[in-house]
This record gives C-alpha cells, sequence and structure tokens, in this order.
C-alpha cells in the first residue's frame, strides 16, 4: 500500500502541494483529476522523487519512501512522465532497458533476466515488434507504450503516470487506458487525467485536485457530481449516464451571456433544432420549445438547457390541448423561429399553430433541405410551409437570426 | 557495432604510424622499425624517435581521448549540443593560471601547474555560482561557465598587457603538443585512462539523463550526485589536458558530434569512438601543424580551422 500523509511539496522555495493524504491499494486504479496548476504533476513527480517534499510522510508497505536511494525507490515505484519526448534516436529496446538501470551492477552486462523482463514488458505494452525501431521515429501513441513499457520493466508495485493521454488522439487515449486496465493486476495505478470521462469510465476511485489539495475523493459516482465539478473546474456540468458504459458521463454547459434580452419561441423537431436553441441560450435569448415529443433529440437537449418546453407523449401526434398552449407560448413570444425539421402527420399541428400568428408576430424560417425532401405529409405541410414563408423572414443560418433579433432593440 | 571500434582503432594505429614516418628529419621506414624492436644501432634516428616522435604522439593520443570524451559526457550532461569541456570555465581558468606563471616563476612545470589549479579553481567557482538549494540547474551552469569565463579572459588580458609578456602567453593560449617528457606522458596516460575509464562506467546513467533529469530521477538516478561526480572527472581530464598542452579547441566538441551520428547516441559505444576519433584527430592534427610550413603552426590554429568549418557544415545539415 502506498500511503502519504500531510504531504507538502513543491520546487525549491516555492509550495505547490499544500497538506496531501491518499492511499492507493495494490491493483487499484486511481485517477487525479483537477484543473492546469492544481498540483496533479507535482504530486506525482514528489511520489517519483523529481519534486520537494517539504513536509509529511509517504510509506510504501509501512516503509518510509523518503529515506530509500534513488535506487531502491525506483525498483518500488515507477513513472511515466507527461514529456515522453526523446530527441535522441535511442532504439525502442535500449529505453525500455533502461528500466532495468535499478537493478544493474555498474560493471556488469545485462543479465539474460533483465532481457526477459524487457521482452515482457514491451510484450504486454506491444511494442516488442518495434523493439528495433528508433524511439524518434515512432508516433506518439507508439512511443508512449514504449515509455510505458520502461516503467513496467522496472518491476513495480506502483506505477504513477501523468496525463499519459494527452496529445493522443481518442482511440489511442482508450487504447492507453485499456491496457492500464490491464496492468492494474500487478500493480497499484495512479494517473492523472484531463478528461473526466475517460476517468469515469477507467477509474476505481478519482481524487479531484484544486489548488494543491484534494477536494473529493471515492468512486467515480460518488466524486463526479455537478457541485464537485463546479468546485473544481469552475464549470456549469450536467451529469448523466453513458448509455454505451453505463458510467457517469459528465457534459459541460455552455456559458450563457445576457446580451439578447428576448422571448423566442422555437418549432422544431428531430434535431433539427440544437443548433438554434444552443446559440440563442448562449446569447441570453429566453428561449421556449414546442411542441416536442418525449424522446426527441431536440427535446432531451432543450431539457438539459432546462429550457422550458411543450411536451407530448414519445411517437404521438400532438394534441389539441398540447397544441393550444404551444399557441399561447407564441403569443407571449417576441419572435417565432420555424426550424427545418422533417413535416409528419403527427407534427403537422406546430405548422397550422404558426400559420395562425402570420402578419401578428415575427416569424423567422430557417433554410435547410428542400422541403420536398422533408415532407411526408403527402403536400399538405409542404403547402403549410409555404404559407408561413410566405409572411416571414428567411435565413440561412442562426447567426443571421442573433443579427435580426439585435436590429429589433 | 564492435566493428566500429576496431575500424576506428586501425585508423588511429594508421595515423600513428604515418606520424612517427613523417618529420623535419627523414628517417627510413625499417630504420623506424628496428628502433622500435631496440635493434637500431643508429643513436640518432633513435633519439628522434624515442625522445622526441613518440613521446608527442602518445601525448596527442591521450590528450584528443580527453578532451574528446570529456564532450561527449559535458553534451549528454548539458543536453545541449553547444557543450564542450572548455564550457565549465577550465580554458579561462587555466589560461589565467599559465600567464600568472609565465609572469612569476617561469618554467614549464610551474606554467603545467597554475594552468592545472587555475582550470580546477575555475570549475569549482562555477560550480558554486550555479549551485541552488543544493541543486545545479544545468542551464544556470551553462551561464554561470559563460560568465566566469569572460570575466577570467579579462584577467588574463590584463596580465599579459601588464607584463608584456605577449608572445609566450599567445603560444600557450593557441596551444601546442610540444615535446613532452616520458614523465608527462606517463602522468597523462594514468589520468587520462583513470578518467575515461571511470566515465565509461557511467554510460547507462548518461544515456538516462540524455532523456532529461526527471526520467533519470525515475529510473534510480541521483542526478545531481552524477552532474557532480562527471563533472569532477571532467574537470581533471581537461585541466590536466590544458596544462600539458594549451587550449585546443574544437576537438571536444566536434568529435562527439561526428561519432553520434555515426554510431547513435547510446554511450557504451560513443564514448569509446569519441576517444579513438578524438585520438586520431589530435595526431593528424599535430603531424599538419608539424608539417605544413617550415615552422610549427600552433595546433589548436590547427583544430579550430579545420573545426569551425565542419562544425559550421553539421549545423547547415540540420539536426545534431
Amino acid at each position: 500500500m502506498l500511503e502519504i500523509n500531510g504531504l507538502v511539496a513543491g520546487y525549491g522555495n516555492k509550495i505547490v502541494l499544500r497538506d496531501v493524504s491518499l492511499s492507493i491499494e495494490k491493483g487499484e486504479l486511481v485517477c487525479l483529476l483537477g484543473p492546469n496548476g492544481s498540483g496533479k504533476t507535482t504530486l506525482i513527480r514528489a511520489i517519483g522523487g523529481f519534486a520537494d517534499v517539504f513536509k509529511g510522510r509517504i510509506l510504501l508497505n509501512g516503509k518510509p519512501l523518503l529515506e530509500m536511494s534513488f535506487k531502491e525507490r525506483a525498483k518500488k515505484i515507477a513513472v511515466v512522465p507527461q514529456n515522453t519526448y526523446v530527441e535522441f534516436s535511442y532504439r525502442a529496446y535500449d529505453i525500455v532497458m533502461m528500466g532495468r538501470l535499478p537493478y544493474l551492477s555498474r560493471f556488469r552486462r545485462e543479465s539474460e533476466e533483465d532481457r526477459e523482463m524487457v521482452r515482457r514488458a514491451m510484450e504486454m505494452t506491444e511494442t516488442y515488434n518495434l523493439r528495433e525501431r528508433k524511439i524518434d521515429e515512432l508516433s506518439g501513441g507508439e512511443r508512449q507504450r514504449v515509455i510505458i513499457a520502461r516503467a513496467l520493466a522496472q518491476d513495480p508495485e506502483f506505477l504513477l503516470m501523468d496525463e499519459p493521454t494527452a496529445h493522443l488522439d481518442i482511440n489511442y487515449q482508450i487504447e492507453i487506458f485499456s491496457l492500464t486496465k490491464k496492468l492494474r493486476k500487478s500493480t497499484g495505478i495512479l494517473c492523472s487525467i484531463h478528461d473526466v470521462n475517460l476517468a469515469s469510465e477507467f477509474a476505481d476511485r478519482i481524487l479531484m485536485m484544486r489548488d494543491g489539495r484534494i477536494l473529493a475523493e471515492g468512486s467515480p459516482e460518488e466524486v463526479l457530481t455537478e457541485e464537485n465539478i463546479k468546485r473544481v473546474f469552475k464549470i456549469d456540468a450536467k451529469v448523466s449516464k453513458n448509455p454505451f458504459t453505463g458510467r457517469i458521463f459528465v457534459s459541460r454547459i455552455p456559458k450563457r451571456s445576457k446580451r439578447v434580452e428576448k422571448r423566442v419561441h422555437v418549432i422544431c423537431g428531430g434535431g433539427s433544432g440544437i443548433e438554434i436553441i444552443r446559440k440563442l441560450w448562449e446569447e441570453g435569448v429566453d428561449v421556449s420549445v414546442g411542441v416536442l415529443n418525449v424522446l426527441d433529440s431536440d427535446h432531451e437537449f432543450a431539457r438539459n438547457l432546462n429550457i422550458e418546453i411543450i411536451e407530448e407523449a414519445p411517437f404521438s401526434p400532438i394534441s389539441r390541448e398540447r397544441a393550444k398552449m404551444n399557441e399561447e407560448m407564441m403569443e407571449d413570444a417576441d419572435v417565432i423561429v420555424v426550424a427545418p425539421f422533417a413535416l409528419g402527420k403527427g407534427n403537422l399541428e406546430n405548422l397550422k399553430s404558426t400559420l395562425k400568428f402570420v402578419g401578428k408576430k415575427r416569424i423567422i424560417v430557417m433554410d435547410g433541405p428542400p422541403i420536398e425532401e422533408r415532407d411526408f405529409t403527402g403536400g399538405e405541410g409542404k403547402k403549410l410551409w409555404e404559407k408561413i414563408r410566405e409572411g416571414a423572414l428567411r435565413v440561412r443560418g442562426v447567426e443571421e437570426i442573433i443579427k435580426i433579433l439585435e436590429g429589433e432593440e | 557495432m564492435r566493428k566500429i571500434i576496431l575500424f576506428l582503432l586501425a585508423i588511429l594505429l594508421g595515423v600513428i604510424i604515418l606520424s612517427l614516418l613523417i618529420g623535419s628529419v627523414r628517417i627510413p621506414p625499417e630504420e623506424i622499425l628496428k628502433v622500435l624492436f631496440g635493434a637500431s644501432t643508429n643513436d640518432n634516428y633513435r633519439r628522434i624517435i624515442v625522445e622526441v616522435r613518440l613521446p608527442r604522439i602518445l601525448m596527442g593520443v591521450f590528450v584528443g581521448a580527453s578532451l574528446s570524451i570529456s564532450g561527449a559526457v559535458v553534451q549528454a550532461i548539458f543536453r545541449n549540443p553547444m557543450g564542450d569541456p572548455y564550457i565549465l570555465g577550465i580554458s579561462s581558468g587555466a589560461a589565467v593560471g599559465a600567464v600568472l606563471a609565465l609572469a612569476l616563476f617561469p618554467g614549464l612545470l610551474s606554467i603545467s601547474l597554475f594552468a592545472f589549479l587555475g582550470g580546477l579553481l575555475a570549475v569549482f567557482i562555477v560550480y558554486e555560482i550555479a549551485k541552488t538549494n543544493g541543486r545545479v540547474p544545468i542551464d544556470t551552469l551553462l551561464l554561470s561557465g559563460i560568465a566566469v569565463g569572460s570575466f577570467l579572459s579579462a584577467i588574463t588580458s590584463v596580465i599579459m598587457y601588464l607584463t608584456g609578456n605577449y608572445h609566450n602567453a599567445i603560444s600557450w593560449l593557441l596551444g601546442s603538443l610540444r615535446n613532452p617528457s616520458w614523465s608527462d606522458v606517463t602522468v597523462m596516460l594514468f589520468v587520462s585512462l583513470f578518467g575515461s575509464l571511470s566515465i565509461y562506467f557511467f554510460s547507462r546513467e548518461l544515456n538516462a539523463m540524455l532523456l532529461g533529469e526527471e526520467t533519470a530521477v525515475y529510473v534510480g538516478i541521483d542526478p545531481e550526485k552524477l552532474k557532480k561526480l562527471i563533472m569532477g572527472l571532467v574537470a581533471l581530464l581537461t585541466a590536466i589536458s590544458v596544462s600539458f598542452t594549451g587550449i585546443i579547441g574544437f576537438v571536444g566538441l566536434v568529435v562527439p558530434h561526428m561519432m553520434r551520428r555515426v554510431v547513435g547516441p547510446d554511450h557504451t559505444i560513443l564514448l569509446p569512438s569519441s576517444l579513438l576519433f578524438g585520438s586520431t584527430l589530435m595526431v593528424l592534427s599535430d603531424l599538419l601543424a608539424r608539417n605544413i610550413i617550415e615552422a610549427e603552426i600552433p595546433i589548436g590554429v590547427i583544430t579550430a580551422m579545420f573545426g569551425a568549418p565542419f562544425f559550421i557544415y553539421l549545423l547547415k545539415r540540420g539536426r545534431f
């Protein structure tokens, strides 16, 4: 077990970590989350021996780590630093063999056991086929795996990784974390990471840091709450479940300004309104939508932003009652926006309601795919839409809607 | 890779033989062989070979080896292609020592001794200035080396100006293998052997240091200890070289670069290759210095004249 108690650490005379305590068991994958400058890197460096420890204790299986020699420490703890770029053209194999340095005697060559450890580490990270390649000629993902192999060649009890997926493409990110999950069998892993959702997907436990302290600790479900994310990252977030993994999924809620003070009602459906709603909402417009079926993608989106919605049961045609409520919303609005949504028997009511306001309210119709392609009512929808269009302003994008709203003031 | 070492060794032997053959006095090759196997009857030939050419060649071998291996490890420790054994202020310190000795107690022994002590003192000062919080940051070390170097150069100029002893001072500063005694050669042999072997045993650590101090720490190296130790050895090797031969530039800078291109960055190969090629270059340069014109040209002039354009060529070819 790796135990840290009241750690104060930094560089020279600069304190970065203030009173950090934590513990990691073998076989556990713990993720460190926090904004830039929160102390994640310094924590990893302090355990690895590269940052200065001013106060506190680090115990490895009950033994004080800070009293061990550099060599002894490197046999127990391996670190994959944040920057793994190597500017000299060593063979990948030689880089991994450096992981055996703590075990090698100065006056002796590498033993069979060393070569075996290197081979195993490279096979585990699927880099053995790269062993003769030059490290500075490998891709970012390949290089990262070689550096992880070097850490494994140290045969460590604990593996610390500092943002192992930074600068990697999404497929490499997943690859590295799947590997990490595999490695967890033999080691305890502490891994700092930027991406909240990757942490949620792979971590057994999450530590959230800010300003050199740990603010929250626990399982992803316990730690990744909207309050914690607000406290640590200073952003508004929505916590839900990732439909594919069942893990906590955090979405950033866009920032809202209070620029355009207007009421706008949006007629949309099937995702045609997302861009419009988001942009209007960001600009501070008081947005409402309707009528939308529950489970419609526009409905989901609007609900997440806490926007007022006139909603109808899933997959049901719009009832007269809902249409009436929708018309009341239109009545209250300064402007009605019609998104380029697909017309079916079920949602024709929306156009009929809108038509009632032609000439009474400002109506904006947004262009999209030709009406023929999205009319599934056998021409009735097209007729309605064309009538509305005649009495409306036509725009091509959301930016134009904002301009019109601004111009009205 | 072993092949390249044998190849470099063969070239070195070739250059040594060439140097034994060529000189102001023409000696037939068979006479040289006789002298070497102790079968010569010509006392004159014997004296030229044994007392003049051979010690001078060996001095070149050991000094070339010491400067090149020093350059290679300084570049590794600094992780800077500008690394050069003189960057620690050794040459400027040695220069002050030498001109001081020239002014106060002229004599070859005192000049060497003063140069040696001056060189070591300069490294010590550079190191102490760079030290902050028990660490020696590489950038600070580099800058303090440059600053102390400039200051000491100014002192050298002042001493030269005050004593007016330009000719001797400048000829010392430009470097020459001179005509070393066998005892000089013996001292140089033991120091360079000790220094080079000690450095060689740190090849693996140096490899890791090239990846940066952070990585070095994580694979179990104490970088401060390693830097101190390596710098001590470099100071010893360089100061002793300079004290015997003056300031011979560019060998320590260029040789490791050339070898890194040929054998790669692995120090277990790079160090012996640099050592052998540095020796070769030094003996060859001395051969040119002795024979291009009637009088001897300072060897430092030769190495700089050939080294600088080559360095520019390397620069233009891209990365080191």
